[in-house]
């Protein structure tokens, strides 16, 4: 079982994403993707993942600016599959720009949370995101 | 006790004694002048003596100016003188002052004479008597204002019982407006007890009030409400001597109009109890970072039990609270960014979360509706919708995965009957396989039927074999040849019934099937080829060398059919197995080679007219060469020596050949008109299909029947290049189709055709202003090169276009850099939080303190990057104009300034201001910026004065400095009108030589340790009333204060 699927490209970014997972009990599972390409070949099982049945996440954080697929294409291409359309997807960004916030919702994000400044309200938004979305996620599971 | 009158004696002093009144008896002294000039006590009775407050036998004898020394002069003696001179009697009131009292006495006397010298006076103290009256008179005024009062007065006199308690109050006095609400006469209340008239006052708890009033002196005021008369009352009850007044206005109107809207706001509160979906109004709570103002948090002002519960289920406090308090996870879920997004977007949003409710989650769809700076949030609960549509999808992604291991495609049909006969089937479900075989993905078959997607399948009766397969419950194996929509295939398809319904197994046998009719139809060819054709046919095979590269030396006739040999005069017989180099020497080298090389190596088709085919000279062929690889013969077994060939099939075009010879001389005048054009000229001719019976054969290519020198120079080639040549083959290129297709319009339309075409393939570059006119059957194609004129044009609108591309590049610069500033920035102040927090027990103090400037400086920074985010977001933002009350915008902007207005005890104000029109957000920081600067750059020990004011303007009364910046005249031709805004201060100004730099950006004319800032402030400023078709300037000098002047167009409706 996988918890988390993270879709970011900066390594310092996923660095502080690691020191996070680590701090919280029980620490969840999670891998990081660095191209918006990779993660949609992960999810749907395609390119290089194809026929591999890689493990589906309980939640998918996405940054936007990815190298090739960005985060938006990550968003509609999951979102149009029908193993991944229910799947909670979270936008994680830096961009406070209503109109990404609002392309986000409309492609289908369930939330869209903007990176705060200082580490401590990022360990408190991540913390509280993370188990917020397995938590719904989890209570679905077959 | 002296003897006066002998008479009755005994009588007159028992009378005296009996009398209330006081009597005294004085007797005239006699003196020589003749009546007595004095009066001395003979006789007085025990009132008298009480009166004088001496014993009779001090005072009997004494003169009247002895007894009463301070009523000498007063004329008292004299009148009782004259009684005894007149000898008559008389009673007056008499007035005088007592020593000692305040207030003068009053008596009334009445003196009778007794015997000839003697006076009897009786006198009554009536000074009591005589206050009354004047007490009366004064009641009578007061009870007149007390009638004409407009409220009503009662006056209540406290009854107590005999343990000394309080029982009742007596009615005692009422004024005429009291009586007018009470609805009794005064007879029927005064006098009466209050439990009497009124015994509600008992329940009501009036009572126990006016009580209260009474004992602790305390007036009470209230408004009441007696429901026996449905009747409003504002009540004040005072405490008077011996009881309590009432003074009561009737207010039934007033309260019964207040009470209506309150009615109506408890309908509202009933309407949002009692709906049932939770519900919250919610006040968007702002934060403003130097120019930027953006939601942070939501306060909820008006909520339902039922959300409230959802909520927060043990306290009942959520009104007032944030969202973000009451509903900790509002970020982590999203809503907080939706409701903040619905609020800046003034767009409702609906969407679906799942919340915690009583540590269970539920999903509910929420809709986030805004109305200006609030939202209602509604949340209606689907989680059983929910729950249902996962569980579903789950299922049917363990189906799908269950079908997608399958090879072949796999589609499951239910009957979709009308009267019972089934019509069509619907698509229930298809695996992956299917979904490429159809090229349609799942959700666009959902809810289609076969008939609308596959509707060929009737055709080919495979819909009545369906039927049948539901009917009998017996499975069908078929095979069809049919196109899914990637071209026609063969397909093996089985239909299983399945409940009422079938699913089909495809599987594709179009290769398979392919091939085996391939093998029919090359063997057919092959047999009519041989005999049948008109055109010469011959067949070669590669004869190659031992040699790696295993080169082509000669090419050995394998086939040669009936007209060959008509032609050639050689039988199939002599040539067959026979090599062509070696048998017919002089090909060697010759055109005929090189072709068959070249069809041999490249595989492609060619065509060549030549003469020297036969030995006779006077032939033309036009033969077409064509490698064939792979035919078998019928038998299906493989002929390898048969993949190495090359078919030349030929025309004898002697003939015509000959009549175009002759044509070509009489065109050959034309060619020279032609050629003297500067345009292109070309004549096309149709090259068509076969006619069929009654349409004309389909165009599928033009030759060329006619060239002038110009189109020769163009295309590089000569006549005999062209002339003849089909238009596809030596344009082959896209663009070539599409003048073959225009050409093809202008025949079938009749209709000449100009444009200017753009050639870029097949060897040519160029622009082309074109036409094609329709000539009989024939088209006429001429084209003049424009290229050098387009390619100045285009170089112009590049040039534009860059321009344009350069600006948008600049203006997106500021936005794209700061925003990625932000990135790195992030990570310095994240790992700067991780070493001061995690890493503190082995960081020194200095260090702490170097890590605690790094963040400082960080947090400087961001400021300025986000700063600079908002002056370049001024660039891209579209303006939202609506009319907005100046006076009102300016109240809001203090609010956010009341801190620094309260620290530097700093006064703003303004007159009449107008409103303006633009964008509220922009104008908003515009002077937010102007105010905020006007009391930061304060004087040291000087409170800042702001003052703002305003006046209308025509564009040429605007300073010089900016009147070329601005849009003099309005779109109706006449002089624009401005609003000139000025924000005066009393701070520290500036030299006017610094004008124009105070408004660019990062300009600061002061230290940042004295005036903080990132001296974008003024820049945001310029650019704004930029936006707004404005100007702004100052005028200062330092320590003089500075006056900003905002000149924005009048708005002209």
């Amino acid at each position: 079982m996988l918890d988390i699927l993270y879709i970011e490209d900066n390594s310092d970014e996923a660095d502080i994403f690691r020191r996070l997972m680590g701090l919280m009990t029980p620490s969840p599972s999670y891998l990081i993707l660095p191209s918006g390409s990779q993660a949609i070949d992960y999810l749907l099982q395609q390119g290089s993942y194809q026929g591999q049945s890689p493990r589906l996440p309980n939640l998918v954080l996405i940054d936007l600016k990815l190298p090739g697929h960005s985060g938006f294409e990550v968003i509609q291409q999951v979102r149009a599959s029908s193993r991944t359309r229910y799947l909670p997807l979270v936008v994680y960004s830096s961009s406070e720009n209503p109109k990404d916030m609002r392309r986000a919702y409309d492609l289908g994000a369930n939330a869209y949370l903007i990176k705060p400044e200082s580490y401590h309200q990022v360990s408190a938004m991540m913390q509280q995101a993370v188990d917020f979305w397995l938590k719904q996620s989890r209570s679905y599971v077959p | 006790m002296p003897t006066i009158n002998q008479s009755s004696p005994d009588l007159l002093q028992s009378v005296l004694s009996a009398s209330q009144n006081a009597v005294m008896v004085y007797q005239a002294i006699p003196n020589p002048g003749g009546l007595g000039s004095g009066l001395k006590l003979t006789m007085l009775n025990a009132v008298a003596e009480r009166n004088l407050g001496r014993p009779a036998t001090d005072v009997l004898g004494l003169t009247f100016g002895r007894l009463y020394p301070h009523l000498v002069g007063t004329g008292l003696d004299e009148r009782y003188l004259e009684v005894i001179r007149t000898n008559q009697a008389t009673r007056f009131e008499f007035q005088y002052d007592r020593p000692g009292q305040e207030r003068p006495a009053w008596c009334d006397v009445s003196a009778v004479p007794l015997g000839e010298n003697s006076v009897v006076v009786s006198y009554n103290d009536i000074s009591q008597h005589k206050a009354d009256a004047d007490a009366a008179r004064l009641a009578h005024v007061l009870q007149q204002t007390f009638d004409a009062s407009f409220s009503g007065i009662t006056v209540l006199e406290a009854i107590h019982n005999e343990q000394g308690q309080l029982a009742d109050f007596k009615f005692v006095m009422i004024n005429e407006a009291g009586l007018r609400m009470s609805g009794y006469t005064r007879e029927q209340l005064l006098g009466r007890t209050l439990w009497e008239i009124y015994p509600a006052t008992g329940i009501n708890g009036l009572f126990e009030e006016y009580v209260q009033v009474y004992e602790t002196g305390q007036p009470i005021a209230r408004e009441h409400y007696y429901p026996e008369y449905n009747t409003w009352r504002d009540i004040k009850v005072v405490r008077v001597p011996q009881g309590i007044m009432l003074t009561y206005n009737d207010i039934s109107k007033l309260k019964k109009s207040e009470e209506a809207a309150h009615s109506q706001t408890h309908l509202l509160t009933d309407l949002i109890q009692n709906v049932p979906v939770r519900l919250a109004l919610m006040q968007a709570v702002r934060s403003r970072l130097g120019n930027t103002s953006r939601i942070v948090d939501f306060k909820i002002t008006r909520i339902n039990t039922r959300f409230e519960q959802t909520l927060n289920p043990a306290a009942r406090q959520v009104t007032g609270q944030l969202l973000t308090t009451v509903f900790p996870v509002a970020l982590a879920s999203g809503l907080l960014s939706r409701c903040i997004l619905s609020v800046e977007e003034r767009q409702p949003l609906e969407f679906e979360l799942p919340v915690l409710v009583k540590s269970e989650l539920n999903w509910f769809k929420i809709t986030v509706a805004p109305t200006g700076n609030q939202v209602m949030l509604t949340m209606t609960d689907i989680s059983q919708i929910k729950s249902t549509q996962l569980e579903y999808h789950q299922q049917a992604e363990l189906l799908s995965s269950v079908l997608d291991g399958s090879q072949n495609a796999i589609i499951a049909l239910k009957a979709i009957r009308q009267a019972d006969q089934i019509v069509d089937f619907a698509f229930v479900l298809q695996n992956g396989v299917a979904q490429q075989l159809l090229g349609l993905a799942e959700d666009e078959l959902t809810n289609h039927s076969l008939q609308e997607r596959l509707s060929g399948l009737n055709e080919l009766g495979q819909m009545d074999t369906y039927r049948q397969v539901v009917a009998t419950g017996k499975s069908v194996q078929s095979e069809i040849e049919f196109n899914f929509g990637k071209g026609l295939g063969w397909y093996a398809i089985s239909a299983v019934k399945r409940e009422d319904g079938i699913v089909l197994t495809i599987q594709d046998k179009t290769s398979q099937k392919r091939a085996e009719q391939q093998i029919k139809a090359q063997a057919q060819l092959l047999a009519s080829i041989s005999d049948n054709t008109p055109a010469g046919l011959v067949l070669w095979e590669a004869v190659r060398d031992e040699s790696s590269q295993r080169a082509i030396v000669d090419f050995r006739y394998r086939m040669s059919n009936l007209m060959n040999t008509y032609v050639t005069g050689y039988t199939a017989d002599s040539l067959v197995d026979q090599d062509l180099l070696n048998l017919f020497p002089r090909f060697r080298g010759s055109q005929l080679e090189a072709t068959l090389r070249e069809t041999l190596v490249t595989g492609r088709v060619q065509r060549m007219i030549f003469t020297d085919y036969t030995e006779s000279p006077e032939g033309w062929f036009d033969a077409q060469f064509i490698r064939v690889s792979t035919i078998q013969p019928a038998d299906g077994s493989v002929d390898t020596r048969l993949v190495d060939t090359v078919l030349m099939t030929y025309m004898d075009v002697t003939e015509q050949h000959k009549a175009q010879l002759a044509q070509k001389q009489q065109a050959d005048l034309m060619q020279l008109v032609i050629n003297a054009q500067p345009a292109g000229i070309v004549l096309f001719e149709p090259l068509q299909e076969p006619a069929t019976s009654d349409q004309p054969g389909k165009i599928i290519d033009f030759t060329y029947r006619l060239v002038n020198e110009t189109q020769r120079r163009l295309t590089g080639r000569s006549d005999r290049d062209l002339i003849g040549q089909r238009l596809r083959v030596l344009f082959p290129s896209d663009q070539g189709r599409e003048l073959f297709e225009l050409m093809v319009e202008v025949i079938q339309t009749g209709q000449p055709k100009v444009w200017l075409m753009p050639f870029f393939s097949d060897g040519i570059r160029g622009w082309f202003q074109s036409s094609l006119l329709p000539h009989g059957n024939q088209v006429l194609f001429t084209f003049l090169d424009v290229t050098d004129l387009k390619r100045q044009q285009q170089a112009l609108e590049y040039i534009n276009h860059e321009l344009r591309r350069s600006n948008e590049n600049l203006q997106k610069f500021a936005y794209i850099a700061s925003h990625d500033l932000q990135e790195p920035l992030r990570k310095i102040q994240s790992f700067g939080d991780i070493l001061a927090k995690q890493y503190k027990p082995v960081l020194d103090q200095p260090a702490q303190e170097i890590i605690g400037r790094m963040q400082g400086a960080a947090q400087r920074m961001s400021r300025l990057i986000k700063h600079l985010l908002a002056y370049s977001r001024l660039n891209t933002q579209q303006l939202q104009r609506k009319p907005i009350r100046l006076a009102e915008l300016l109240n809001l902007i203090l609010d956010d300034l009341s801190l620094q207005i309260e620290e530097s005890n700093a006064s703003v104000e303004w007159g009449d201001l107008p409103i303006i029109h633009g964008d509220e957000g922009q104008l908003h920081q515009l002077f937010q910026n102007l105010l905020s600067n006007a009391l930061k750059y304060h004087l040291p020990n000087t409170s800042p004065r702001v003052q703002v004011s305003y006046r209308k303007l025509l564009a040429d009364q605007l300073p010089v400095a900016i009147i070329d910046t601005v849009v003099a005249t309005s779109d109706t031709g006449s002089q624009s009108v401005f609003y000139e805004i000025r924000v005066s201060d009393n701070g520290i100004g500036f030299d006017e030589k610094y004008l124009d730099r105070i408004f660019q950006v990062f300009q600061r004319l002061h230290s940042k340790d004295i005036y903080p800032g990132t001296g974008i402030g003024l820049a945001i400023c310029q650019k704004v009333v930029e936006n707004h078709r404005g100007a702004l300037t100052a005028i200062s000098q330092p320590d003089k204060g500075a006056t900003f002047l905002v000149y924005l167009p009048v708005y002209e409706s």
